[in-house]
């Protein structure tokens, strides 16, 4: 059976056929929401929601549409929405105590594999971190799911010419973080308010 | 050519997005070039580290806990539908209270619309105070009158106090629920 054929079957009503879907992007959602929150029990409640939605909403998903590009876009925007909301009443993570997600921990071979993993896993999140939640989407759908401009732009529901100024402005950024010499990535007072420097 | 356009250049070949002229172009131009080679050197840092970096997945269960919650969501109509039922008993018994409240300041009302009223505060500064006086005396009255109903009336105290804690505490969940996307 395809995907087409699941999302037919849910819309007919058969709750089990949308099963196999969420068994399928799981980790792909699961994934994205960590990146975009930095946070896993927050990273997992967010990709419950993306497909409680997707759910929801079926009945509103153009099959000519990849699924795919439809759920990172759900995605996206419920996380994008949760880092607006989290500005005014939460702590941003750059400024936390970062802990290594536990399943990179686990899928480590050594001790210093897995120290190595640890940092690189740590030093990527606090980039993340310090970009604006639009420009942090635009890396997290660049590199994790290696998908084109227009992909990301169906996806994020921005133009191409605005992900690619954003996603370059994102990579050029983090570039000047890791080019600051010290131990943490310098700030970036124009980045480092998530949503203010647009 | 600015150095600009190098850069600009940089992150398209990061992307696969530079036509394959240009980057002979782009390498000629970073060998001569030491601060666009420090750029290129830096993107290209944060590229494999970039890609590099694994997916990750869920705790396992995910399935599961997914169907659990897709369960209790279809069990949450009937308690917003009830929310809502209570809210709006507790709006219209709040609304029907200060109905009451305003419709006993009726007495002040009608005597300063009296045109006789106005027309001695205009005329006659001496009728000007009596209507003050009957004005002041008509609002002891009243508040007597609205101290007796509402100072010696428990009831009438509670149902208004109560329906009001009712209907903040019905939009602060709603304001929650609307959070949570169970009312759009």
């Amino acid at each position: 059976m395809t995907e087409q054929d699941y999302v037919a079957r849910a819309l007919a009503g058969d709750e089990d056929a949308f099963t196999p879907l969420v068994e399928t992007y799981q980790t792909a959602i699961y994934n994205l929401c960590y990146r975009m929150l930095g946070d896993g029990p927050e990273a997992e409640d967010a990709a419950q929601e993306t497909f409680l939605r997707a759910y929801a909403q079926l009945r509103r998903y153009d099959r000519a549409r990849s699924f795919k590009t439809w759920l990172f876009s759900i995605a996206s925007h419920h996380c994008i929405d949760r880092l607006r909301k989290r500005r005014l009443t939460w702590l941003s993570i750059e400024d936390e105590d970062l802990a290594p997600h536990p399943n990179l921990r686990e899928a480590a071979p050594g001790p210093e594999a897995s120290a190595l993993r640890r940092e690189h896993s740590a030093a990527i999140q606090k980039y993340l971190a310090r970009l604006a939640p639009e420009d942090r989407n635009m890396i997290v759908l660049r590199y994790w799911y290696d998908l084109s401009y227009e992909e990301i732009a169906e996806a994020s529901g921005a133009t191409v010419s605005a992900v690619k100024s954003r996603l370059h402005r994102a990579r050029g950024a983090m570039a000047e973080m890791m080019h600051a010499p010290g131990p943490a990535p310098a700030r970036q007072p124009a980045l480092a308010v998530e949503g203010m420097n647009r | 050519m600015t150095h600009q356009n190098y850069w600009d250049w940089m992150q398209l070949a990061l992307d696969k997005a530079l036509p394959a002229d240009r980057h002979a172009e782009l390498h000629a131009h970073l060998a001569e070039c030491v601060a666009c080679a420090e750029r290129w050197e830096t993107l290209n840092r944060v590229h494999t580290l970039f890609l590099a970096e694994p997916m990750i997945a869920p705790r396992a269960g995910f399935t599961g806990r997914f169907k659990a919650r897709r369960r209790e969501q279809h069990s949450r109509p009937r308690m917003v539908w009830g929310f809502i039922t209570l809210g709006m008993s507790a709006v219209g018994t709040s609304v029907f209270s200060m109905f009451m409240l305003a419709l006993s300041f009726w007495p002040l009302a009608q005597i300063v619309g009296q045109p006789a009223a106005a027309n001695a505060v205009f005329n006659n500064v001496t009728v000007a105070s009596r209507l003050a006086s009957t004005l002041a005396g008509a609002l002891w009255v009243m508040v007597k009158a609205l101290g007796q109903v509402i100072l010696f009336s428990p009831a009438a105290w509670a149902v208004a106090l109560a329906s009001l804690a009712v209907t903040v505490g019905w939009l602060f969940l709603l304001r929650r629920l609307s959070v949570q996307g169970m009312v759009r």
